[in-house]
Order: structure tokens, then sequence, then C-alpha cells
């Protein structure tokens, strides 16, 4: 059981939503407790219009809940008071604004402006904390350089530093990994989880990457419209099967022994396949995705099979057989027959 | 430039700005050797007509330009980083459209009530010219905070000044139509702008407001360094994004108000010289570029001044199409500039 002092987060009987004129409150969920600890990397994860950024700007204090209480590190939120809120709480935002001319040290030093005086002027400690800052991002050369020179990838680390910078035991981010290239995705979310643990901050982050979120962040909190938020160790979550319930829809399914999400082809036309383990998966997956349905079921009139080489496929079409080395011509063959004769894929 | 300290760079502009003073005050149609333009300044005894030329008419006009350039270009830096609007300037939120509705109808009104449209722009119907145009631009200016106050974000805010200015616009067209000439020669002669119809009783009134407005924008360089990052931004490091945004918005309307009132509306100085001053230092950082942007407006409009005096003649030029043939290049070399590579897919 976690002590209550190492609570920085904490949220109760918190209620979300919008308040609405000559209509009742729109609630988007209830929560009994929300809370993030020291070290803690929470994942915000839920379908688009669950209520991910309303709940990230309630906790901030952007927006007023319809009901409960959000305190950080002890103070409670109120929207009106920014600049006391801007030394509890740094937020990171997806949107990536154009600034001409102005440096990356220029945006770092940004993060200070909750402390500095009215001039804006950065003191020999706020330089120090600024280096800090660039250096855990890893952005240490960078200083010097214009933001509109930045790939989107250093862009998301320059603005992380600013967060860094601005000396808040929690973090929110929304949706850090958006825009970028898979080996930046991973790079920042190594980042997140290591700040976390080397500068005992807590990172709260929403997003969409379901498999590397699973990978690396500490607790999940799982959001669906109209229910409760979930809460847990990914694994955890996983084995109760509360990924179904929070995302599974008519067109994906979520496979619980991968913890990744596969769409569903329920409707595609019959083939029979003949499943000898050989380079199954391949050819599996290109019938399924031009809207074939590979089954088991011998009695289909077309029929694909391995060959006796590797990376061979054999058709059938009425006991009439043709040899393929590459899946597309077979692929194109197959549609061809669909087109032509759209009886050979009925089941019979 | 040859060095990148920013403190060169700005005695740098205060030489050439200190150059230019004194350049202003020797030209004009009549010719007074500068040993004597220093002994009147100096207090010293020199021909009385050059006396009163010199500290009646040409340094009021010059202590104006230095003022109004200033005001102005910082105004426009403001309106620049309010909006993230490269093209705003000091009277984007319709303030001038609403000097130009209070003068429009003091003039056409001064002509329907029997007197005379000169009486109104000379002499004694001064200070009623004054009053109509801070009223007018006080009035649009109260609208536009009065709607800041009720939208959440500026871009509304900007184009719904916009529409102000349109409505002011062409309530002042519909003046016009309806004005004899002599009245609507006479508005447009106002509407040309003019620095050199300062006197020293109107400037004591221009001076200390415009100089408190000067002041104001330098304080408020902090939070217009956080707004270049965008509203959102700036309230995550806890600005207040409606508060320093009423504060721009009020700077910036007694600023270009009290300015238009006096010489009235002078165009493009605003809106280029901010970009002069972001590409004279290489940074958006207020710190640097605010200073910047003052001390060049000054200059600019000084040599704007000059210029219009077209030296060796007794003509004088409206110091609008003065500045609009300065100001023009500068923001089409802008937009070239920085559309110049950008393309759809970054």
């Amino acid at each position: 059981m976690i002590s209550h002092e190492n609570i920085i987060l904490s949220a109760e009987n918190l209620t979300i939503g919008y308040r609405r004129k000559g209509e009742p409150d729109l609630v988007l969920f209830s929560s009994q407790s929300l809370s993030s600890h020291p070290d803690e990397l929470v994942a915000l994860l839920g379908p688009n219009g669950s209520g991910k950024s309303t709940l990230l700007r309630t906790l901030a204090g952007l927006q007023a809940p319809l009901s409960g209480v959000v305190s950080i590190a002890g103070n409670p939120i109120r929207s009106s008071q920014i600049r006391q809120s801007a030394r509890l709480l740094s937020i990171v935002l997806t949107e990536r604004v154009e600034v001409r001319n102005f440096t990356v040290f220029q945006l770092v030093s940004l993060g200070r402006y909750p402390y500095n005086n009215w001039l804006g002027r950065i003191t020999r400690d706020d330089r120090l904390k600024i280096a800090n800052a660039l250096e855990q991002v890893g952005l240490s050369d960078y200083a010097g350089h214009y933001l509109h020179e930045l790939s989107d990838g250093e862009y998301q680390r320059a603005m992380i530093a600013k967060a860094l910078c601005q000396d808040t035991r929690l973090i929110f981010m929304d949706e850090p990994t958006a825009h970028l290239d898979l080996p930046n995705k991973v790079a920042i979310m190594r980042l997140l989880r290591r700040l976390t643990k080397e500068t005992g901050k807590s990172i709260l982050f929403s997003s969409h990457e379901l498999d590397l979120t699973l990978q690396t962040a500490d607790t999940l909190w799982l959001i669906r419209r109209g229910q409760p938020v979930r809460m847990g160790i990914p694994e955890d979550l996983i084995l109760e099967g509360a990924f179904e319930s929070t995302f599974n829809t008519a067109e994906v399914d979520f496979d619980r022994s991968t913890g990744s999400f596969r769409m569903q082809y329920k409707d595609g036309y019959p083939v029979y396949y003949e499943d000898n383990k050989q380079n199954g998966f391949w050819i599996q997956h290109a019938l399924r995705r031009v809207g074939f349905s590979p089954v088991t079921d011998s009695g289909l009139p077309v029929r694909v099979r391995p060959g006796e080489e590797p990376d061979t496929w054999i058709l059938s079409v009425n006991k009439k057989i043709s040899s393929f080395n590459r899946l597309a011509p077979l692929i194109k063959t197959l549609l061809d027959l669909l087109h032509s004769d759209p009886a050979l894929f009925k089941k019979a | 430039m040859i060095s990148k300290s920013p403190a060169f760079r700005i005695t740098l502009l205060l030489i050439i700005l200190l150059g230019l003073i004194g350049a202003d005050l020797l030209l004009g149609s009549v010719r007074i050797p500068l040993r004597d333009v220093f002994k009147i300044l100096t207090g010293g005894e020199s021909k009385a007509s050059w006396t009163y030329i010199l500290l009646n008419v040409r340094l009021p006009k010059t202590l104006t330009a230095l003022l109004v350039g200033a005001g102005l270009s910082l105004a426009g830096l403001m309106m620049q980083t309010l909006f993230r609007n490269p093209l705003a300037g000091p009277f984007v939120l319709g303030i001038s459209s609403g000097a130009s509705l209070g003068v429009a109808l003091l003039v056409m009104a001064s002509v329907w009530t029997g007197g005379t449209a000169l009486t109104v722009l000379s002499g004694a119907g001064q200070w009623s010219l004054v009053l109509a145009s801070v009223l007018g631009s006080t009035l649009v200016m109260l609208l536009v905070i009065l709607v800041s106050l009720r939208v959440a974000d500026s871009v509304s805010v900007l184009i719904i000044g916009i529409m102000f200015g349109s409505v002011t616009g062409a309530a002042v067209s519909v003046l016009q139509y309806f004005s004899d000439p002599d009245a609507v020669h006479s508005f447009l002669v106002w509407t040309f702008g003019s620095i050199s119809g300062v006197t020293w009783t109107q400037f004591r009134i221009l001076a200390p407001l415009v100089t408190v407005c000067i002041l104001a924008a330098f304080l408020l360089q902090k939070p217009l360094n956080a707004l270049l990052l965008g509203e959102h931004q700036a309230r995550a490091i806890g600005v207040s994004v409606k508060r320093n945004r009423l504060t721009v918005i009020l700077v910036t309307g007694v600023m270009a108000g009290v300015i238009t009132a006096f010489t009235g509306p002078i165009a493009f100085i605003g809106v280029a010289v901010p970009h002069l001053a972001r590409a004279l230092t290489g940074t958006s950082d207020h710190r640097l570029v605010s200073p910047v942007t003052a001390l060049s407006g000054s200059i600019l409009l000084l040599v704007c001044d000059m210029i219009a005096q077209l030296p060796l003649s007794n003509q004088v030029l409206p110091i609008n199409s003065v500045t609009a043939i300065f100001g023009a290049p500068v923001v089409i070399w802008m937009i070239v500039k920085n559309r110049r590579g950008q393309q759809i897919f970054q």
C-alpha cells in the first residue's frame, strides 16, 4: 500500500463533463479515486471522444469538474490561480506552434516563467536548470538552434525540456508521440520512462499507441465514456479483459495473447486454405487484406495450399491446378476469378 | 552585421537616430545653418525668425516623429504577437476607422450646422477634431474590449475588430457621399496624416500618454514572449491569457487612438517596422525586438518626414504616401521571403 504522503496527483469522487444551458449536464464519466505517485509513468488510453482530453483539462484545472476535487501535491487546483498551478504542474501539448527566429534555449527558458521576475530575467541558477533539462532530453548541442529548424522529434524533446525546466513534480502530456515516426516514438517513450525514474516526477500522458504504451507505462488508466476509469498495471488489465470492454468495436478485436488489435474480417469470400504451418501467416494475411476468408471447409471449389518448394503456392479451381512463386499474381488471379465467376466463392 | 552583440546594435541604432534628429532639425524650406541650430537649442541668441521656426515648428515636429514612430511600431509589434499574424498592425482592431468616423462626423456636421470645415481643421477647431478622433477610437476600442472579455480566442477578437473597422469605414463612406466637396476635402487631408501640424500645446498631451504606453509595451515583453508560443502554451506556463490580452489591447488602443487623434491615421509604419526589427536582430525575443522596434520606428518616421519635406522645395508630401512607399516594399519582401520554400508536405 502506497502511503498517503507519496501521492502527487489525487482526484476524489471526480465527475467530468460539461455544463449546458437549459439541459442536464453532459457527463462523460466519473471515478471514485484517481491518483499518481512519484516515479510513476501513467498512460491514459481510450477511444476517440472518450474524454481523455477533457480529463486532462479537468485535472490541470483548465476546466471545472462537475463534481469532485483535484489536488496536486496537496494543493487544490483552481482555474483562477494559473500562475500557482504552473509551479505544480507543467503541460506539454501536441500542437506544433511555428515561431520564427526563436531558439531552443529561448523556448526552454520560458519554463522558468512562473518563477522569474517581470522582465523574465534568466539567472545563473535558471541557466543551470535549462542546461540540465536540455541534457536530460539529449538536446545539449541544440541550445542555439532555431525552433523552425528542428525535426518533429527534436521539437517534442525541446518542449519536454521546457516542461522539465518548470520544476514541477507532475507533467501532463497530450499525445506526446503523435506525428512522430516509429524510432522517434520509441525514443520519446523511453525518455519519459527514464525521466520518471531519474527525477522522481510523475508523468501522465494520453496516447493512442497501444503497443508502445503497454511496454513502457507503469500504470494505465483505461477510459471509456459512461464507465468508471479502470486503473492498473498493463498486464493485469489485459488479463482482466479490460481492453476488450474499453476498445472493442465491430471492426477491431483485441488479441489478449499478443496485446494487440486485429481488424475483423468477418464477411470475406471463403477460400479453402490448407494449413500445413509453412508460410501460412503471410498468405492468410494477403487473402484477408483483399477480402477473402481463409477457411478449412474442403467443400469449396477454390483452394489454396503451399507448394512443395518453399515460398511457392498452389491454386486449384475445380481441380484445375496452377502454381505461383509470388503472392501478387496469385491474388490477382483470385480477384479476376471473383470478378468473372462469383459463384465459385459461395459456400455449397 | 558586423557584430552580433545586441548592445552594439542598439547603440548603432541610437547613433543613427541622433544623427537623424539633427538632420531633421536642419532640413526645411528655410535654411538654418548648423551652428545656429545648436545656438538656438542651447538657448543662445540667433535670428528671431530662425528661433521661431526651429523651436515652434521643427522641434515639436521632430519630437512628434520620434514618439509616433516608436509608438505605432510597438503597437504593431504587440498586435502581431498577440494575434500571431504577421500582417497585423496598430489599426487592425478598427481603431483608426473609429477615429476616422469621429472626425468625419465632426467635419461634415460642422458644414451642416453652418460653420465651415476650414475653421474646424485650424485654429480653435483643432481641439474638437482631436476630441472627435479620441471619442471615435475609444468607442471602437471599448467594443473590442467588451468582445475580448466574452470571446475565448484571439482570432475571433481579430476578426470582430476587422468587422468593426469595416462598419465604421462604410459609415464614413456614406457620410462622404452625402457631404459637400469642401468638407470631403478637409476630411481627406486629415486622412493623409501629418506630423507637422502638432503644436506644443497638443504635444504636451500627446507626449506623456504615448510615453506611458511605450513604457507599458516594454513592461509587457515577458507575457508577449510567452504568447509567441500561442495562447494554449502560454497558459500552460502560467500566463493569464485573458488579462494580458486585455492589457495589450488597452495599451495598443490608447497609443494608436491618441496618435491618430493628433496626426491622422499614419499607415504602414506599424505593420512594417516589427518585421524590420526581427530581421535586424534575428530573433523574436521581445527583450531585444521591443527596443529595436521602437528605435527603428523613430528612425523610419524621421526619414519619411525628411523625404516628405521634399528638400529644396516648398512642397510637403502627405506623410502617409511616403510611409506607404517605404512600407509596402518591406511587407512585400517579408511575404516573399516567408513563402519561399514553403510546401504542402513538409
